[in-house]
């Protein structure tokens, strides 16, 4: 009786094993997880849901790009994505105390930064020329801008640039850029909006914001230029395993076009993926 | 949507309400705590021992002298490595808690101070025993120096628990800011936070002023004060 | 004046050789006294002469550096554990009322019987309100002790002594924070008690109370007692020197 007991306690105790297994849900991870996570089966990131389009509340909701971008990675891993929604001053200090895997959260590459943290790029942003929806005035650079209004912040980097332009276009034989200055940005999208300016800057970031909440009013004219800046998922310094995976998640959906996809929702412009 | 319809919408939506309860959950928690850990620092300090004071010192200087802020971030992201893993709600409530204690214990002694010497006397003389004079001679004369600054306590902690949004805690202020900042419209989401914030001051302000009339002796002089009144407009007792 | 049918020879305190320093001040140089049964002590003398602190020594509020103090022929202890006991039996009354404040005049009275004598609410009650008509004053037993004037809290604090039946009492300086017109009442309290056969020891600078009422007057000056005899030699003049400078600059007001 004694060994038919114990027999029999083994092949319960296998059973449970085997039952167990099979009934935690298998996803199929294309990329192997890091081992060691903050809370295990999810991919725990900070963020700060401030930066439209990256990040933001929507009617309560967690909504954006990045948002997107990190549940499609999650899934490749195999793991849930858990997002803590916080104050940005928090993010770098939950990385370092190991409260989150990554930051994800619209992050821009900085020399300060890249001293304390690794990071990941995924995307290249610049500045762009919004123009009336339609582009009726044909703006596709800088260059075409001779001859044309353009509203801009005064004393910001914004007017120095359209000074420049102004110049190369009087060099070019063509017609002077009209510069028109305002205290704000808000102000120069009104008088774009109005007709009594031909384009605005904006970072791509905000163009994207300001085409996205009103397509009928804005359009993109033409593609980024400099000065860039690169955004990127943040690391602890030397988690090398984590970079590996997250890496390796991110090629997977620039593979297979999911991350053109994602651009594409979110009004971002297609050489926003192009690193160099 | 003009501002008035947004604030309004805001008010009462669901994230903002959340949020308001969020912020008055910390809030009571925290200063809940909060007195039992000046209590118990009171109690410390009171005790006249040697070591017991140098720890009392050394808490009061730590939690008086570092940013709420650093503490919050302390608890949350340095103490983990020490092996202790409190949630974002935890975090805030044990460093807003251990914040508010240093200042609740001060207070507390300038309670315990305020009641005069004499009356631990006369407690003495009447034979009473020293716990028996703390709880029905001291504490209960200490408490009406007490209450006020602890209701003040209270409203000033409404407004501190905004800091915990640092460790994820989607308390008011962050719902807020994080509602403003999709769409510009600054204004009308912090109205609507004012709005809650505001409420909650005014709940708190009713409750301190009914707790303080208990205090004082409630009823029983209110209706004796009444009395003395009519006395001394009647003559009929000797104005002091 | 006398209460020879009152007197006894029983000890109530004595006082050998007490010594008190507070810190590098000695303020009680090798005090010696006495007081039966039945027997009003006054004690008298300028400032600073250690008499508060005499009496203190009596019910332990202060402990002794040196000598010995017996109540009742039994040595009492500084050590704080029993000095409650001690306590039981001897009633003070302040110069400064010390009534409590958050409570009713008839709470005032009752909290000591109930809380450390354990005796029930009603009948602590109603001694209390017996005191109150001996003091004159049963109709504030409602009234919170800033509702009264001085001399109305001062009968409710030796009322609130009283309540503990005590078998000494002592005043230290009843009636010093007192406006003039109220003195008289609070002394007429102390005088009937006195009458009544209560063992009193009272610091005072009321000369006229302790002309009438005293049976022993103590006469004390830089911590040492300088003079104890009878009130009636005392107020005759058969006193040191010493004593007579103070009684002319005291009698002169």
């Amino acid at each position: 009786m004694k060994i038919d007991l114990k027999k029999s306690l083994y092949s319960a105790f296998a059973c449970a094993l085997i039952i167990g297994a099979s009934a935690s849900p298998s996803k199929a991870a294309e990329v192997m997880a890091p081992s060691s996570l903050a809370n295990s089966g999810q991919l725990t990131y900070a963020v700060a849901a401030t930066f439209a389009p990256f990040e933001y509340m929507e009617n309560g909701k967690l909504t954006g790009f990045d948002i997107d971008m990190i549940t499609e990675i999650s899934k490749r891993m195999g793991l849930d994505p858990n997002p803590m929604n916080m104050e940005f001053k928090g993010l770098i200090p939950s990385l370092q105390g190991k409260r989150a895997d990554i930051i994800n959260s619209g992050m821009y590459i900085k020399p300060e930064r890249a001293a304390v943290v690794d990071f990941i790029p995924y995307m290249r942003v610049g500045n762009q020329l919004v123009v009336a929806a339609g582009n009726p005035k044909n703006v596709q650079g800088q260059d075409d801008l001779c001859g044309l209004k353009i509203a801009v912040t005064l004393g910001g980097f914004q007017e120095g640039l359209a000074k420049e332009q102004g110049a190369k276009c009087v060099a070019a034989g063509k017609k002077e850029t009209e510069v028109l200055t305002y205290p704000s940005a808000q102000d120069a999208a009104l008088v774009l909006q109005q007709g009594r300016a031909d384009a605005i800057f904006n970072s791509t970031p905000g163009a994207v914001k300001q085409v996205t909440a009103l397509p009928d009013v804005y359009a993109i004219g033409g593609k980024s230029f400099g000065p860039y800046f690169l955004v990127g998922i943040a690391l602890r310094k030397g988690d090398t395993e984590m970079k590996k995976a997250v890496e390796a998640g991110l090629k997977s959906i620039q593979a297979d076009g999911t991350f053109d996809a994602l651009l594409k929702k979110y009004n971002f412009p297609k050489e926003a993926k192009n690193l160099n | 949507m003009d501002a008035l319809t947004l604030t309004i919408d805001y008010i009462f939506s669901e994230t903002f309400f959340h949020g308001a309860q969020m912020t008055l959950l910390l809030t009571i928690v925290s200063v809940f705590f909060g007195i039992m850990v000046g209590l118990i620092i009171a109690i410390m300090q009171e005790m006249d021992n040697k070591y017991l004071n140098y720890v009392v010192v050394v808490y009061l200087w730590f939690f008086r002298g570092t940013p709420v802020l650093f503490q919050i971030i302390f608890v949350y992201n340095v103490l983990p490595s020490f092996g202790i893993n409190l949630s974002s709600f935890a975090s805030g409530v044990v460093a807003l808690a251990l914040n508010e204690g240093a200042y609740i214990a001060e207070i507390m002694r300038a309670g315990l101070q305020s009641v005069g010497k004499g009356q631990r006397m006369a407690a003495t003389a009447l034979a009473m025993k020293e716990w028996q004079i703390m709880r029905y001679v001291i504490v209960p004369q200490a408490l009406r120096v007490i209450i006020p600054p602890i209701g003040n306590q209270f409203i000033g902690m409404l407004k501190l628990s905004a800091l915990v949004s640092v460790v994820a805690v989607e308390e008011l202020l962050l719902v807020a800011n994080q509602a403003a900042s999709s769409n510009f419209r600054y204004l009308e989401a912090l109205m609507a936070a004012g709005v809650y914030y505001l409420f909650f001051t005014t709940v708190f302000m009713y409750i301190q002023s009914h707790i303080e009339f208990w205090a004082k002796g409630g009823r029983r002089r209110a209706l004796r004060d009444k009395e003395l009144k009519v006395d001394i407009a009647l003559e009929r007792t000797e104005v002091r | 004046m006398t209460k020879d049918n009152l007197l006894s020879e029983k000890k109530i305190i004595e006082a050998f050789d007490v010594r008190k320093s507070f810190g590098n001040l000695e303020v009680l140089k090798g005090v010696s006294m006495e007081v039966t049964e039945g027997q009003t002590m006054v004690i008298v003398g300028p400032s600073g002469s250690g008499k508060s602190t005499l009496i203190r020594c009596f019910n332990l509020l202060e402990t002794i550096n040196a000598g010995e103090i017996l109540f009742e022929g039994r040595p009492i202890s500084g050590t704080d554990k029993d000095a409650w006991k001690t306590r039981l039996e001897i009633g003070m009354v302040f110069q400064n009322f010390e009534l409590f404040g958050h409570l009713t005049v008839l709470e005032n009275i009752i909290l000591a019987p109930t809380v450390v004598k354990g005796i029930g609410k009603s009948e602590a009650t109603e001694k209390a309100m017996e005191l109150l008509k001996k003091v004159q004053i049963p109709e504030k037993a409602s009234s919170f002790p800033d509702q009264l004037s001085g001399g109305q809290q001062q009968r409710v604090a030796i009322a609130r002594s009283l309540a503990m039946e005590p078998k000494l009492m002592l005043y230290d300086e009843p009636t010093s924070a007192l406006d003039p017109e109220m003195i008289k009442e609070v002394l007429d309290v102390i005088q009937q008690l006195s009458q009544e056969g209560m063992t009193s020891v009272v610091v005072t600078h009321e000369m006229g109370f302790a002309r009438k009422v005293a049976d022993r007057i103590v006469f004390m000056d830089h911590g040492q007692i300088v003079e104890n005899s009878t009130s009636e030699k005392f107020f005759d003049g058969e006193v040191s020197d010493r004593a007579k400078m103070f009684l002319e600059q005291i009698l002169s007001h």
